[in-house]
Parts: structure tokens; C-alpha cells; sequence
């Protein structure tokens, strides 16, 4: 049996309670043929599962205690550090079988600057700094990307870089939503003629593609009643899907994994707030302050909004940005805070450890203990009103295995089904800790966040045909690539071998 | 304060790092050896990817897309 071709394609986000009605519903033909001849399942993600660290977990097969990325952010130091492609102590699925001479191509992975020099072509996707920085491979693939009016993301194209202001315009003017679809479905479109492209002049054997804007929508317009924006994102995806499946040559593989799943969010729920009220969390004099201008500023945002003034075009102004990020951090008082969440993209909590953190005060013998009260304590915590437990607590170890874990946050946060985790102070702490320490989200905000569940699929050549019971973790998804392509798997990767869902005679390659 | 400085490691691992000089040509000295493996160990050590105004492009762009931290 001959060696496979390997394609993986990532989709942000997958939600497979939003993909199986509108296949149910005949509006995805494609992921519905795949659905019919090949495997699909639930894929579980990372321990917190967030965007950067399980997007590098599945293209390495290694858990975020061995790859060394836990959040777009490094801040052990109350600075906030943005990480790069250096950061990534693993190795991908492409630089592994471009070692064994495999060639590769590789558009859009995440946290990919500076960009990887693989065997064959690499466009690197978020965290990349600018259109004017070097972030392919070869250098000169970057005057091809510009001819084909490639986009990186949404977040840098001029006039939709804020989703605050794409917010604003949801579901209210319909000539500014199909507008946002357009760019969307654009972007994306882009994508997958690049690949078309690139595979037409190289002997491939490995494609990775990652299709981000499905996270990007469903943050913001998540409707249980009404998915338009998403849904008609997803159409195009289903079509781009049967472009791409056009690679097929009888003797390739096709892989779909998302980074995690997405469910609504009704309720936000102010983690420094709760250790605050414990007396772990002091807040600095001027969070007072600031949180009334922000109040302030968000009602006149709303007001501006429901009499007609194009609030998006304002918000989506570099002023904005600097006037918010102002306002927001740091809200702490070092010196009389024990423990703190920094950043939202880690959904970790610190402990404020002597000789760790500049301002740290507590003492080492200390830790351990502290950091058990405060899990105990988040994981038994309920909505007062429903009596739902509100969040999963963790420590690092616990989740993670290897030699970076000192690097993860203390403890680690997983949102149940329903609510969002904010780093936020709110003035208004007696009321909240009433309240459980939790507000509804209203108009405007994110009304969705990431699962743990997203979506697998995988179909071609020597691929079995089933619904598989059990999930599968993101970290097998490398292996099993590496396994069809004939590749040994390193033994220090977490992941398995999906040999359950590979046919007998395709298993021994 | 000076550019080096000294540490005690076990004699078993030195020995380990004396064989790997011995089996490569990608270092001189058991130190370069040990010295390679803390970079990998410490990522901040050689990092200075971004200059400070992407850092702080990134950091707009991120919050942009809802990341709030």
C-alpha cells in the first residue's frame, strides 16, 4: 500500500451543533458527502481551550506543557509579551515531514511569525505584524500573495478591523451585513485559490489550510434563533470544502479539525471580581475611575448607535483602540495581591509568587496551598439563580505534562456551557458577588465562546465510514497525518494514531 | 556585571555533554552544549521578534477581535 497524501483543513471554531442542522438541512452538500463516506466525531480540545495553544497542539501532537504556548500573551511579569512562531518549543507536522523530504505546503497557521522555512511554500497567518514584513516562504512568494489580493485576516484589512464596531452593525442594517459576509467569504476564497495555485506547481504531499472567520462571526453573531451571518460563511466554506476536495488523486487523505467548539454565552463572569471578594485581589485606586468613564462611554456608544450614528467607523479607529487599552490595565495593586487574572486569551489564574512576579508576596511554602483553596473554592461555585456550576478549575499539572509547564499560568479556567470568563474589576462588587459574580451579557457583546468539543472529520483513500462514539483530542490529529504519510511518529508526542478509523490494509503502510 | 558565569552540574551530565561535542560538529565545548539546551528551555532568551511598535500593533489587533486581556 502506498504512502498517503495528507490535507488538513482547520476551521475555527467548528461547531458541530450549528454544521449538523444545516446539513440535516441540505445546505451543506459537501461536508454532508464527507459526513456519508468517511469519520466524523467530536474533537476535544486543550485545557483551556483556546485559540494558540490548541491550534499548535493539533499540528504538533503535543500538549501546551511540551509545545510551550498557552495564550497569545506571555505576562509572568505583568508584561504582556505577544508570542511568535520562536516561542514553539515542538515541531509541526510539516517541519517533521519536511525532514523526511516530504514536500509541504502551508497557508495560514496560527502564531507563524517569522514564518517557517519548510520544504516547499508557508504564508503565515495571525500574530503576523504587517503586509510589509516577510511572512512567507520563500520570501518571494509575497509579491504572488499581493497580485492575488491575499488577506492574512480580517483584523488587518482598513475598515473592518474591529469587531466592537462590526458589532454594532449586527443584524440591524442589512446592506452593512452582507457586507461583512462578502469580505468574509472573500478572504477565504483567497485562501483556497492560493491553494489551488500552489499544488498545481509542486509534487505535494502534505497541505495545511486554516479558515479563522467562523471564530470571528460566531463571537458576535451567534443567534440561536437567527445564524445568517454564520450560516452564509459556512455555505462558502461547504463550497470552498468541494474545491478543495478536487486535490483528490485516489490516493489522498483529507483531514478537518477544529481548535475548539463554540456555545452562546449568557453570562460573563468576573474571575478578579471573585478573588477580590476573597481578599486575594486588591484593585488599583484608579480601577474606580476608569470603570465609570468605560460605563459612561458604552451607553453614549449605544445611544449614538440606535440614533443612527455610524459608531462602528469611530470604534474602528487607532484612537479607540489607545482610549480603551487606557482604560482597561492594569487595574491591580500589586503589592497587596495574592493572586490575579491577566489576560482573557489565558483563562489562567496567577498566583503573585515572591521572586517570580516583581511585586510578588507570596511566599513559595505558601503556594501550594493557596493555589488549592482557590480552585476548591472557583469549582464550587453556582449561578445563584439556576444553582449551574460556573467554571472547571485546574492546576497546571493537572492538565499539562512537560518541560514548559512552569511557563503556564498557576491555575487554569474552563467556562461551562453558558458563560465567558472576563478579567475585568467591576465597581459595583458587593452587588456582583450577590449576584455570584456574574452579569447577562447584553447587545453588542460577545453572546458566544469557545467548548471544548469541536469538530473532526476524515475521509479518502484506506478511511473507514463512521460516526465515532468518543471524541478524539486535537493532539492526535499530527500523528495520524505523520502515520499516513508513512512518517514514524517522534514518541514524545501525546497524541495517538487514529488507527480505529483507518482500514487494516492502510494502517501497515 | 559579567557576561558569564560559572555553575556546578553533575560530573554524569557533563560527560553526556563532553559525548555529544564528541558524536556533532554543532558545538566546541561541553558549555555550548548545556548553554543550547537553557535557550530551549527559556524561550524569552532569544526573543526579539516583533520591534515595539508591532508588539503593540499586535496587542490593538488582538483586542480588535474581542480578546479583551
Amino acid at each position: 500500500m502506498k504512502t498517503k497524501r495528507v490535507v488538513f483543513i482547520g476551521i475555527d471554531g467548528a461547531a458541530m451543533e450549528l454544521i449538523e442542522p444545516w446539513m440535516a438541512q441540505g445546505l451543506l452538500p459537501n461536508f454532508s458527502s464527507v459526513a456519508r463516506a468517511g469519520v466524523t466525531a467530536r474533537l476535544r480540545s486543550v485545557i483551556p481551550p483556546m485559540t494558540a495553544p490548541s491550534w499548535i497542539s493539533i499540528t504538533t501532537g503535543k500538549n501546551p506543557g511540551k509545545h510551550g504556548i498557552f495564550d497569545f500573551y506571555r505576562t509572568a511579569d505583568y508584561q504582556k509579551r505577544v508570542v511568535s512562531s520562536k516561542d514553539i518549543r515542538a515541531q509541526h507536522i510539516w517541519q517533521l515531514a519536511g525532514e523526511a523530504s516530504k514536500k509541504v505546503i502551508v497557508v495560514n497557521p496560527p502564531v507563524s511569525f517569522p514564518p517557517d522555512e519548510v520544504n516547499g511554500f508557508f504564508v503565515g497567518g495571525m500574530l503576523t505584524p504587517s503586509y510589509e514584513s516577510d511572512y512567507t516562504y520563500p520570501k518571494s512568494l509575497k509579491n504572488e500573495l499581493k497580485e492575488l489580493g491575499y488577506s492574512i485576516g480580517v483584523e488587518l484589512d482598513p475598515g473592518m478591523r474591529s469587531n466592537y464596531a462590526r458589532s454594532f452593525v449586527m443584524n440591524k442594517n442589512p446592506k452593512q451585513r452582507q457586507k461583512l459576509i462578502d469580505v468574509f467569504n472573500g478572504i477565504a476564497e483567497r485562501r483556497v485559490a492560493l491553494i489551488e495555485q500552489l499544488s498545481s506547481r509542486l509534487a505535494w504531499d502534505f497541505i495545511y489550510v486554516m479558515f479563522e472567520g467562523t471564530d470571528r462571526l460566531q463571537h458576535y453573531y451567534w443567534d440561536k434563533d437567527d445564524c445568517y451571518v454564520i450560516r452564509e460563511h459556512y455555505r462558502k466554506l461547504d463550497e470552498l470544502l468541494g474545491r478543495l476536495m478536487k486535490l483528490q488523486d485516489g490516493n489522498t487523505v483529507f483531514l478537518v479539525g477544529s481548535d475548539h467548539g463554540f456555545g452562546s454565552v449568557d453570562y460573563k463572569f468576573f474571575v478578579n471580581n471573585f478573588l477580590a471578594h476573597h481578599g486575594l485581589l486588591v484593585a488599583a485606586k484608579q480601577a474606580e475611575h476608569k470603570n465609570i468613564f468605560l460605563k459612561l462611554g458604552k451607553t453614549l456608544l449605544n445611544l449614538f448607535a440606535k440614533a443612527g450614528f455610524p459608531v462602528q467607523r469611530l470604534l474602528a479607529t487607532r484612537f479607540a483602540f489607545r482610549l480603551y487599552k487606557s482604560l482597561y490595565l492594569p487595574f491591580i495593586d500589586w503589592q497587596n495581591t495574592k493572586a490575579y487574572m491577566f489576560t482573557e486569551t489565558s483563562r489562567g489564574i496567577w498566583i503573585n509568587l515572591k521572586n517570580r512576579q516583581p511585586q510578588g508576596i507570596v511566599d513559595k511554602n505558601e503556594y501550594r496551598q493557596l493555589r488549592d483553596s482557590i480552585i476548591k473554592k472557583l469549582n464550587g461555585l453556582t449561578n445563584p439563580r439556576t444553582g449551574e456550576k460556573i467554571v472547571s478549575a485546574y492546576s497546571r499539572e493537572e492538565v499539562y505534562k512537560g518541560l514548559h509547564t512552569h511557563n503556564a499560568p498557576d491555575i487554569l479556567l474552563v467556562s461551562h456551557e453558558g458563560y465567558s470568563i472576563e478579567p475585568i474589576i467591576r465597581v459595583n462588587a458587593v452587588e456582583l458577588a450577590a449576584a455570584g459574580f456574574i452579569e447577562k451579557t447584553s447587545v453588542g457583546e460577545r453572546n458566544a465562546d469557545h467548548t471544548m468539543e469541536g469538530l473532526f472529520m476524515m475521509w479518502g483513500v484506506g478511511i473507514k465510514n463512521a460516526k465515532a462514539d468518543k471524541a478524539v483530542h486535537v493532539t492526535d490529529i499530527a500523528p495520524t497525518a505523520l502515520t499516513l504519510m508513512g512518517l514514524d511518529v517522534p514518541k514524545d508526542m501525546d497524541g495517538r494514531v487514529l488507527t480505529d478509523f483507518i482500514l487494516e490494509e492502510a494502517h501497515r503502510l | 556585571m559579567p557576561d558569564q558565569i560559572q555553575v556546578a552540574v553533575p560530573i554524569d551530565l557533563y560527560k553526556a555533554a563532553e559525548e555529544i561535542v564528541m558524536q556533532t560538529e554543532n558545538y566546541k565545548t561541553p558549555s555550548e552544549v548545556i548553554c543550547h539546551i537553557l535557550k530551549e528551555f527559556v524561550p524569552e532568551h532569544n526573543q526579539r521578534v516583533y520591534s515595539a511598535d508591532e508588539q503593540n500593533e499586535l496587542k490593538e489587533r488582538l483586542r480588535s477581535l474581542g480578546y479583551l486581556g
